[in-house]
């Protein structure tokens, strides 16, 4: 991908993501699970950041919240200064569209896409022409190494293949930050590796911002800032 | 909307879609619905249009009859008529006469139509209901329905005798009778079951001359640009002419018939409709299947920037395809039994002749039949569709991720 088509970088150490006493808690019965306890904190353009932790921590609850796929039970998640839960559905989810990527421990791809399709759908959502959408999936597809991929069904695929579709639909739409929740928790160490690699890469090279939700310690490691979550609170 | 469907298609036709397994059991019952709706449609409209052109064909558009007997000058009264009235193509004088046709032994009572010979294939269309012989009514010759001809085994050349009773004017229970022999010239299916069996089609003079009524006849019958513009006619005419006339379009002379059949239509319609209705249930339990096995792709689709607008919309594409198709295949498969139904008739006396009035119905597929059943299908499927859609789009995100 050539970086000059895509890269937020020129906004780099800017203000991003801002986290005001954040709070989620679950109904269990007659009491309330606290997942996310008053949480604090700032993320700023171009940065990757890590959330580690055990399972039940709270790390990908606190992602889905930041992604907006959740909403929080107290307290506020800006965006550039805008209140991102103060849109409604409809408007919640353009904007979802538009600024973030997502990729998940299991690749949730359409298993009745090809690839190629996989990696329109966000665009296509978007009302992006099918002919401009396919010429930038492939260039997507090329450099994830899968073009010869493309009509591949997500059944014909490997695990590491399967993840680097999935990693391709969520930049496609040039998000300005990338969500990924356990990306390597389902694959073995090599492709894990590749994967990792592919992270810093992307961050390097489209100065894109980094969100990443893990328990591995050697991938936490690379992070210049790691949250270590414990119980809802930042350890 | 060209998205929605695409995915929605991509989604339907996949080897796990909704047409897979049991499910296209549910589509083969909304392809059955709709064709049962398009052959009861068809064999109603059907019904109506034979009887219709029986009536326009025999009797034709329109009837002016006089009580007791027209002793109006034929030019003068047809002249009244044609007056003002551009619509009036051809006109006839009639007459009617009950009679007992006496043939080999066996006699039955008949009703004897006397046409005017000159203007018969202005006004009647028999030409195309002749089976046997031709459409000659010339001095003593007749024509006869097919069941006529059947229950007296008469041929070409049959030889009949026609026999009238008349009342004597000094005795109030004594009659006289006139009798001729007449030859059959042709046989003809007239369209409905009691004129095959029953009527006799002659010449006026005939039956002047056996009824002993001079010059005078029953009426005229009025042939018109076209038969659906008769109730038009008659109401003008109605107003313009002496009030012993009796006027009476195609329509008034089976009125009873034809206004059960609209009532008759709509009963059968809705009645049909639940088997559409049944279809649509089965295929809105495949969809909540369906999307339940769908709920990771749904978190994904929401993750990726749909709203639950939107995926309501995938999954409404989905249920206006399986309609649209179900719509499609239902009329072509309908169109078939129609053929079908046509082709049993032809050779297996399907219908009786004596209950229906007709022993033949041709199907008649009109288009607005057809737009009233895909309208239908189409609002029952989307009815259908809409729950389990509205459920689907409403799934959270976390849930639907779990689920995967």
């Amino acid at each position: 991908m050539d970086s000059t088509t895509y890269n937020v970088s020129e906004n780099a150490g800017q203000l991003l993501i801002e986290v005001d006493n954040l709070s989620k808690r679950y109904p269990t019965g007659s009491s309330e699970l606290n997942v996310l306890n008053q949480l604090s904190f700032h993320i700023k353009s171009g940065e990757a950041v890590c959330l580690l932790g055990a399972s039940g921590a709270g790390k990908s609850t606190l992602l889905q919240i930041l992604g907006t796929l959740d909403r929080p039970s107290e307290g506020r998640v800006l965006y550039k200064g805008e209140d991102l839960f103060a849109m409604n559905d409809e408007n919640l989810a353009q904007f979802r569209n538009k600024k973030m990527g997502f990729v998940f421990q299991f690749h949730h791809l359409i298993q009745e896409l090809s690839a190629l399709e996989n990696v329109m759908l966000p665009a296509l959502i978007a009302g992006e022409s099918k002919q401009d959408t396919e010429a930038e999936a492939l260039k997507w597809l090329e450099f994830m190494g899968l073009s010869d991929r493309a009509e591949h069904f997500p059944s014909q695929l490997s695990g590491g293949e399967l993840q680097r579709v999935a990693i391709a639909r969520a930049l496609i739409r040039k998000p300005e930050v990338l969500f990924a929740d356990e990306p390597t928790g389902n694959l073995d160490s090599a492709n894990s590796q590749k994967i990792q690699d592919l992270f810093f890469e992307l961050r390097n090279k489209l100065g894109i911002t980094l969100v990443v939700v893990t328990h591995d310690l050697n991938f936490a490691n690379k992070f210049a800032r790691v949250f270590k979550v414990k119980d809802g609170r930042f350890a | 909307m060209k998205f929605y469907f695409w995915l929605a298609r991509k989604m339907l036709m996949s080897k796990q879609g909704l047409f897979s397994g049991a499910t296209s059991f549910s589509f083969a019952g909304l392809i059955l619905g709709v064709a049962a709706l398009v052959v009861s449609m068809a064999v109603m409209s059907g019904y109506v249009e034979t009887l219709k052109t029986a009536m326009t064909d025999i009797t034709a558009d329109l009837q002016v009859v006089k009580r007791g007997k027209v002793r109006q000058n034929w030019e003068e009264f047809s002249a009244d008529i044609r007056k003002d009235e551009p619509r009036v193509k051809a006109m006839m004088k009639f007459g009617y006469a009950e009679a007992v046709l006496a043939h080999k032994g066996q006699v039955s009572g008949v009703l004897l139509q006397g046409v005017d010979a000159d203007q018969l294939n202005n006004v009647l269309q028999l030409h195309k209901r002749i089976r046997t012989g031709q459409v000659d009514i010339s001095g003593n010759n007749i024509n006869v329905g097919i069941g006529l001809a059947k229950k007296y085994k008469l041929e070409i050349g049959s030889k009949i005798f026609l026999v009238v009773p008349l009342a004597t004017p000094f005795e109030n229970s004594g009659f006289k009778r006139q009798s001729r022999e007449m030859t059959v010239t042709g046989i003809l299916d007239f369209g409905k079951n009691d004129w095959n069996e029953r009527l006799v089609l002659g010449n006026l003079k005939a039956l002047q001359q056996l009824t002993e009524i001079g010059d005078r006849y029953t009426g005229a019958f009025i042939k018109l640009d076209h038969p659906d513009s008769a109730g038009d006619v008659a109401l003008k005419l109605s107003d313009r002419l002496d009030p012993s006339f009796s006027i009476m379009t195609w329509y008034d002379v089976n009125r009873n018939m034809f206004e059960a059949v609209v009532i008759e239509r709509v009963v059968i319609f809705l009645v049909v409709s639940l088997i559409v209705i049944v279809a649509a249930f089965n295929i809105s339990s495949a969809l909540y299947v369906f999307i339940r096995r769908k709920y990771s792709d749904i978190a994904i689709f929401k993750t990726l920037g749909l709203s639950p607008r939107k995926i309501r919309m995938i999954f409404l594409s989905q249920g206006l395809i399986i309609a649209t198709m179900g719509t499609v295949f239902g009329v072509l498969l309908g169109y078939l039994f129609c053929l079908g139904f046509l082709y049993l008739q032809e050779h297996y006396a399907l219908i009786s002749g004596s209950v229906y009035k007709l022993d033949k119905i041709y199907t008649d597929i009109r288009i607005i039949d057809m737009l009233a059943i895909c309208l239908v299908t189409q609002i029952i499927c989307m009815i259908a569709t809409y729950f389990p859609a509205y459920k689907g789009s409403q799934l959270e995100v976390i849930e639907g991720l779990k689920n995967g």
